[in-house]
């Protein structure tokens, strides 16, 4: 019996991950730290070295698997006489893919989202496939009587008439009712799989919901003072920095000052298991929209440490590389608090979700002219055009109340409208 | 040129003048038409072939005069100019060069190869002389009908080498059938000069060989040519039977368009453009001043005209549409279905109940007959026909050669006028002889032509009677390959005698396999229903419901698969047993159904497996029913080798229960 190279844990939440990719083959000489297979977490796709060095004799799992942390993927030096038997099934949701190529195992169908859980050899008849589509089974539940334990079309009639049904959650409401018999196209719609980053932004959306009591509040800020002085500037630094000025350093460094003075909106809370970590490091993360195709949070560490220009730096350093896919680990985790800039794409008001384990977001809007009223000294009213718009933070109530909401959004507030920003800039 | 002058003496003698001037008027509008056509080929204007007559000219007008409106014309590609004398239009011609759509065979057969039917010329098709059979079921026609209408078999020197020739004249001669056998010995078949493909010195000589007068005669003399069918004539109508008539002539060109004819030397070329059949025409009524050379140029001229105006008028007609190419493979049935309220009844076995629907069918309709070797007297080598020939009598009950050719040819001639010929093979492995005029003439008349050919073909099939390769065969998937034919095979007597009467009324051929082993099977008895009835040709039938697997079979292999199906269902497993009946059109329906049921399809068939029906099931449910599968499709056959004799062989050929239960086991 050799080595056994188990599933490794990258980030402290991971708890399993999926095999993206074998680089190397049984009866591959490998050296320690070579790099044997790639693998996606919820949080990044990495290459993983080898721990040891050895003749690869047994590959377990297969590309496309997802396993669990600490489960065995691969062996070094046993004997060549342990096969696949030791491939592992992990109870998770299985999804039943229904294309039109055999889903007996196929390496080449690594490139597929398919995730099956059966044994290597499954063969699943025309039938079988049409009967488990429609009805969304949940084939690891099966029990094949058929020859060499194959589902037939019995077992699956059998299985439709127990209770409960182990289906699979219903993942696409489009699929068409079969008028049995007709000799026309009548077979099931196979889906597109849901690619990985969506997977994880969807198991993370439904996990920040489901843990955090989220409240919308928000204010409206004049940001006239710092769009003048934008508009005096932003030849010279663009020309210097080799980036446009935006509003969002602005507010970032207000949203800095402001955590300082309410520490409890940077916080992590673990109500299971009831500690409330109060962090003396600020990291800002970022929302950055890759392409319409997700949402990753960068993350900019010790971000109290960077002055106005320094962290617009930061900011364009960070979204650069989460759309240039040139991330690491600690890129896209680690992160206190989180803004998410939805003024870009031309919002008025937006509660997104929070980061977890942040226990806040902020959500920074549209800025545009818009008429206000502005109270001279002497107490009459005038109007002014003036560029203005909505700060909003949807907020954890499990954590802290409305009052502290409110105190600190205006703190914020106040310190863009009031704070020399001109001075930061020199 | 010296031409050789001609004297018209004879019955020719007594021609009108109006009647001589249409004779020259066909000939010279053959000789003008055929000159455009082969200036037309040369120049690419014309896509084909063209196959010119040139030089027989009066060879073909003068065998078209001798015959009446009545009578019928099978012959080649060259005979333009015997269609042109029987009234087929220019027009006509012009559109099936151009393959129109309104032509004669609506653009499906090019140039030359068309027939009238109404205007009493047949279909000309490529193998030759395949109108010969044909001509001769017309004259047979004509001897039952008793309807003065004579056929005329015509073909070139070198097809009088053929089986096809040889049966037809001799088949004739056997019946002494109203019809004349007219050989235009034009020298060469192609490039092959007559020694090659005969060994007597004329064509002629073998008349006598066949019990046949024969005459040779100067094809480029038209009044030889008319008095010698004048003759020919009277003594077919007369009920004195067949002449066979040869024309000695000359083509002035080659065999086709392309062919520059060099292997004719210059000496047999002079010798017979002095002999030019026109030409001699011409000078003949000049010197009884019957017309003038002044006529003969208008005349020219007019026809001249006419043919080019009808060719550029073909070429802007109509093309015939792809999409219609489908259409036209069968006739639709005018009669109506035969019903029975079943209340009479009798126990039957298969055989007796196909001579009972034999016996009924031509009951009801005088029109139906019969035709095969050894079914009158002796009343068939199974006996099918037992009693017919004692009631119907030898016109109704005919006894033919072994010229399983010329008679398959013959029932497709009566079918055209009118007949509803029910042919006996004495074994479907003789069937192979006669695949000629069933692919080249019956499968393609209605398609062709046109005109559909109502007939049947029956016979025994099938192996297990220790008959060896040549008495065995299982001929199902052979022939429906070929379009234009149905077929089916019934396993039981009730369906025997509804499928027969079916196959009687249907429109088309219809090959009808009968399983040897099944004609007096001990447990194979049923209530047959006395009176006409049918069994729809098309239609599969259920014959053991179940749930589990669907096994399709047919003929000898029906009751090897219920007996399968017995035995297997104590062990717990459900066979639905599909007797398939039709084997072209088949019921994909039923088929598909019922896979749909059970998801798992076995096929049982006795014939080999590679390119038979089983192969061809098992597509059509591989892919319409593809998703109601839970296995692969199997086929339970004999091997892919020829039938033995040796009883430990033919037993292991043939599939049995064991096999077909061995091979549902393994389906799970």
């Amino acid at each position: 019996m050799g080595e056994i190279v188990k599933m490794p844990q990258l980030g402290e939440t991971v708890t399993e991950g999926t095999i993206l990719r074998w680089l190397v083959a049984v009866g591959d000489e490998v050296k320690e730290d070579d790099p044997i297979l790639e693998i996606s977490t919820d949080k990044v796709d990495t290459e993983v070295p080898s721990p040891f060095s050895g003749k690869v004799t047994s590959l377990l799992v297969e590309e496309g698997e997802t396993v669990e942390v600490g489960v065995g993927l691969m062996e070094l030096g046993g004997d060549d006489s342990t096969k696949e038997e030791g491939a592992k099934v992990v109870e998770e949701v299985i999804e039943v893919e229904l294309p039109k190529e055999d889903l007996t195992s196929n390496i080449e169908s690594s490139k597929a989202d398919i995730v099956t859980k059966a044994p290597k050899d499954l063969k699943l008849s025309p039938i079988v496939r049409k009967l488990a589509g429609d009805n969304n089974l949940d084939l690891t539940q099966v029990t094949g009587t058929g020859k060499n334990n194959r589902i037939t079309r019995k077992d699956i009639e059998v299985l439709l008439k127990s209770e409960p049904i182990p289906s699979v959650p219903e993942k696409n409401p489009q699929e068409e009712n079969h008028v049995s018999s007709e000799n026309d196209k009548q077979k099931v719609t196979s889906t597109g799989s849901i690619p990985r980053l969506r997977k994880r932004i969807a198991e993370n959306m439904i996990l920040s919901k489901q843990t955090s009591a989220h409240v919308m509040t928000s204010v409206e800020v004049d940001y006239e003072n710092i769009s003048v002085l934008r508009n005096k500037i932003k030849g010279e630094f663009k020309k210097k920095e080799g980036f446009s000025l935006t509003f969002l350093p602005f507010i970032s460094v207000a949203t800095i000052n402001a955590l300082r003075e309410f520490p409890v909106v940077n916080s992590s809370f673990d109500l299971e298991n009831n500690t409330h970590d109060l962090h003396d490091f600020i990291n800002l993360g970022i929302a950055v929209d890759l392409n319409r195709e997700g949402l990753l949070v960068g993350t900019i560490k010790d971000s109290d440490s960077f002055n106005l220009r320094g962290l617009a730096r930061k900011i364009t350093e960070v979204s650069s590389i989460l759309r240039n896919k040139e991330y690491g680990l600690e890129d896209v985790t680690g992160s206190t608090f989180t803004i998410s800039n939805n003024g870009s794409f031309n919002s008025f008001i937006t509660s997104p979700i929070i980061n977890q384990p942040n226990v806040a977001i902020l959500s920074t809007e549209s800025i545009k002219k818009k008429p206000v009223v502005i109270e001279s000294a002497d107490g009459s009213d005038s109007i002014a055009i003036r560029n203005t718009g909505v700060l909003s933070l949807t907020w954890d109530h499990r954590v802290f109340d409305g009052s502290t909401a409110l105190l600190f959004l205006n703190s914020i507030k106040d310190k863009l409208e009031n704070h020399p920003w001109a001075d930061d800039l020199n | 040129m010296e031409i050789k002058k001609i004297e018209r003496l004879g019955h020719s003698a007594s021609l009108s003048k109006d009647e001589l001037w249409d004779i020259y008027k066909s000939m010279k509008t053959q000789r003008i038409l055929e000159d455009r056509l082969l200036k037309m080929y040369k120049g690419g204007q014309l896509s084909g072939a063209v196959y010119p007559g040139i030089g027989q000219e009066a060879s073909m007008a003068g065998i078209g005069t001798g015959m009446k409106p009545q009578d019928v014309f099978g012959g080649t590609h060259r005979d333009l100019g015997v269609q042109i004398n029987r009234g087929v239009t220019l027009k006509e011609i012009a559109l099936n060069f151009y393959g129109k759509k309104d032509g004669p065979s609506k653009g499906r057969d090019g140039n030359s190869h068309f027939g009238v039917v109404d205007k009493g010329t047949l279909m000309v098709v490529s193998p030759l002389p395949d109108s010969a059979p044909v001509a001769v079921g017309v004259a047979l026609t004509a001897q039952i009908e008793d309807n003065d209408v004579v056929a005329v078999a015509n073909c070139g020197e070198g097809a009088t080498a053929t089986g096809t020739w040889h049966e037809s004249i001799n088949m004739a001669g056997v019946h002494n059938l109203p019809i004349i056998f007219t050989v235009q010995n034009n020298q060469f078949a192609y490039s092959s000069p007559n020694e090659t493909e005969f060994g007597t010195p004329n064509v002629a000589d073998r008349g006598l060989g066949y019990g046949i007068e024969s005459v040779i005669i100067d094809g480029n003399n038209i009044y030889e040519v008319i008095n010698a069918m004048h003759k020919a004539r009277n003594k077919a109508s007369s009920g004195k039977g067949p002449t066979l008539i040869e024309l000695v002539t000359f083509r002035h060109y080659g065999h086709a368009g392309h062919d520059p004819a060099e292997y004719v030397g210059d000496e047999v070329r002079d010798f017979w453009m002095d002999r030019d059949p026109v030409l001699r025409f011409e000078e003949s009524l000049s010197r009884e001043e019957l017309f003038t050379e002044e006529d003969f140029i208008q005349l020219a001229e007019k026809i001249e005209t006419e043919v080019r105006e009808t060719l550029e008028w073909a070429k802007d007609q109509e093309d015939p549409d792809p999409k219609e190419e489908i259409q036209d493979i069968f006739e639709t049935r005018s009669i109506p279905v035969a019903t029975n309220d079943g209340s009479k009844t009798k126990t039957m076995n298969v055989i007796e109940a196909i001579t009972n629907g034999l016996d009924e069918a031509m009951e009801n309709n005088k029109d139906v007959f019969m035709m095969g070797e050894d079914i009158g007297a002796f009343e068939g080598a199974f006996k099918a026909t037992k009693g017919l020939h004692e009631k119907y009598g030898s016109s109704r009950v005919l006894d033919t050669p072994i010229s399983e050719g010329a008679f398959m040819g013959a029932a497709v001639g009566a079918a055209l006028y009118g007949k509803i010929p029910i042919v006996e093979l004495q074994f479907f492995d003789f069937v192979y002889p006669a695949l000629d005029q069933i692919t080249t003439e019956a499968a393609k008349y209605f398609w062709k032509a046109g005109k559909p050919v109502p007939m049947v073909v029956r016979g025994p099939t099938g192996a297990g009677t220790r008959s060896g390769p040549f008495h065995s065969i299982s001929p199902e998937s052979l022939l429906a390959h070929h379009p234009g034919i149905k077929v089916v095979a019934p396993a039981n007597p009730y369906d025997a005698k509804g499928l027969l009467i079916a196959s009687i009324n249907d429109p088309n051929p219809v090959m009808f396999l009968e399983h040897k082993k099944l004609y007096r099977k001990p447990d194979l008895k049923m209530e047959v229903p006395i009176g006409l009835y049918e069994v729809e040709i098309g239609k599969a039938n259920i014959v053991k419901d179940g749930s589990d697997v669907t096994l399709v079979a047919w003929s000898g292999m029906v009751p090897t698969a219920l007996e399968a199906a017995e035995t297997i269902n104590n062990d717990g497993i459900s066979v639905e047993v599909i007797d398939l009946r039709s084997i072209f059109p088949i019921d994909e329906e039923t088929i598909l159904k019922s896979v749909e049921k059970t998801s798992n399809l076995v096929i049982l068939q006795e014939d080999v497996p590679f390119s038979s029906i089983a192969s061809e099931i098992s597509s059509f449910v591989a892919d319409k029913g593809f998703w109601t599968l839970d296995n692969p499709i199997v086929k339970v056959t004999s091997p892919n080798t020829h039938i033995p004799f040796a009883p430990v062989l033919e037993d292991s050929f043939i599939p049995s229960v064991e096999n077909v239960i061995k091979a549902i086991k393994e389906l799970q």
